[in-house]
């Protein structure tokens, strides 16, 4: 199940990106003309995920509101074109008629199937474990879309003129969740969803790194386990449900 | 002959040399003031390579999550562009403005913002932006909410 692949370190990552170092140009002792700290990118050996629990998850939206706000998500007023990063499912059991509600988003696969149609590699899976569309180089072919068992994928139809600095949305291309990844790469450790989660609903989510076996998500997922939405696809999701 | 064909080439000389005479150095378009003292790198080396800088680093930001604070296309906006600047109107955006003089096409704001997200953002080397001293996960780090920490606190106080 956790057999992640560990892409090697290429000569162009160990040079730009091998050490944390402050590069700082002195003119007198205390006075820096100008300073830059070479980051080093992804947390080495993490892989981020989420875990919710639809026992306690109720019928509330705050995690789709307070997503499309974070990440300047607007409706054009088109429900079947709108993008759409994250969705509540409502799931019924037909023979007792027991319903759960439960917010679906990208799954952030260990082994993606967008990743594998892509054309032009625009779909990747950075090393931590999340799952973008590199916007670069997407050419909006929408065969992720097609491919993602989710539906977690969402094209841009029409021209967009307000999007946020950190979240750049374009039209002709897919995108999806993109697990906050702006925070995380800031050193945040919660996504908006999380957040709203605990202070406007229920507390049923939990972001973590799934890779550490201290962090909470994984402390949970030893106690009370979790399952996968199809898992029987096989493609290993950082996106963990209990209760399902 | 020859004596006609030299009065003719001298008087076409003498006149391409008068329409030259009239025609000045092109003006260079009014370039808005940047809110910083000093911009990441000299400005000769930001005219010349600044394209360089986005493009290599764009694929470092978006592929390996190595965020510098130097380099950032929205830190460029944070310092040389206003809050009120508009996309549809070039003279009022730091980039627009030059790259519609030089007619040099791009495409970066299709897709981000073309302005800083209010007044007070200021690149995070900029002394007098908030975020000077935070340019980094390692530093943010610490500021940032953890909310693995808050639910230990929260499990401990019950």
């Amino acid at each position: 199940m956790s057999n992640e692949c560990k892409p090697d370190l290429s000569r162009r990552r160990f040079i730009t990106g091998a050490v944390g170092a402050v590069a700082s140009l002195t003119v007198a002792p205390g006075i820096f003309l100008m300073q830059t700290t070479a980051q080093a990118g992804t947390k080495p050996g993490a892989r981020w995920g989420l875990l919710i629990n639809t026992n306690v998850c109720g019928d509330c939206n705050a995690c789709v509101t307070a997503c499309h706000k974070e990440n300047g998500v607007g409706s054009m007023n088109r429900p079947t074109t709108d993008a759409q990063w994250i969705r509540k499912v409502e799931i019924t059991d037909k023979s007792t008629g027991h319903t759960r509600s439960l917010p679906v988003m990208c799954q952030h696969c260990e082994h993606p199937p967008c990743v594998d149609v892509c054309p032009t590699g625009a779909s990747f899976r950075r090393e931590d474990g999340i799952v973008l569309v590199n916007k670069h180089t997407c050419i909006g072919c929408r065969y992720c879309m097609m491919a993602c068992p989710y539906k977690a994928r969402s094209f841009i139809h029409e021209p967009i003129t307000d999007q946020l600095p950190h979240a750049p949305r374009g039209k002709g291309t897919v995108e999806s969740c993109t697990l906050c990844v702006h925070r995380i790469d800031q050193g945040q450790r919660t996504t908006a969803c999380v957040e709203a989660c605990h202070s406007e609903g229920n507390g049923a989510m939990v972001f973590g790194d799934l890779n550490d076996p201290n962090s909470e998500i994984s402390r949970r997922l030893a106690e009370y386990g979790g399952t996968a939405i199809r898992a029987d696809l096989g493609l290993n999701p950082g996106v963990r449900y209990q209760g399902l | 002959m020859s004596q006609l064909r030299l009065i003719l080439s001298a008087m076409l000389l003498s006149g391409a040399a008068l329409v030259l005479s009239g025609c000045g150095q092109v003006e260079a378009p009014q370039m808005m003031q940047a809110r910083g003292d000093q911009c990441v790198e000299p400005v000769d080396v930001m005219r010349r390579d600044h394209m360089q800088f986005l493009m290599h680093e764009r694929d470092e930001a978006v592929l390996f999550g190595a965020r510098t604070a130097k380099h950032s296309l929205v830190g460029c906006i944070d310092c040389h562009v206003s809050a009120t600047a508009s996309r549809d109107d070039p003279s009022s955006h730091f980039c627009l403005n030059c790259h519609s003089f030089n007619a040099v096409r791009m495409d970066c704001f299709q897709c981000h913002a073309d302005k800083p997200a209010n007044d007070q953002h200021f690149h995070a080397l900029n002394p007098h932006g908030p975020g000077y001293g935070f340019e980094s996960a390692t530093d943010t780090a610490n500021l940032a909410q953890d909310l693995e920490t808050i639910i230990a606190l929260e499990t401990q106080k019950q």
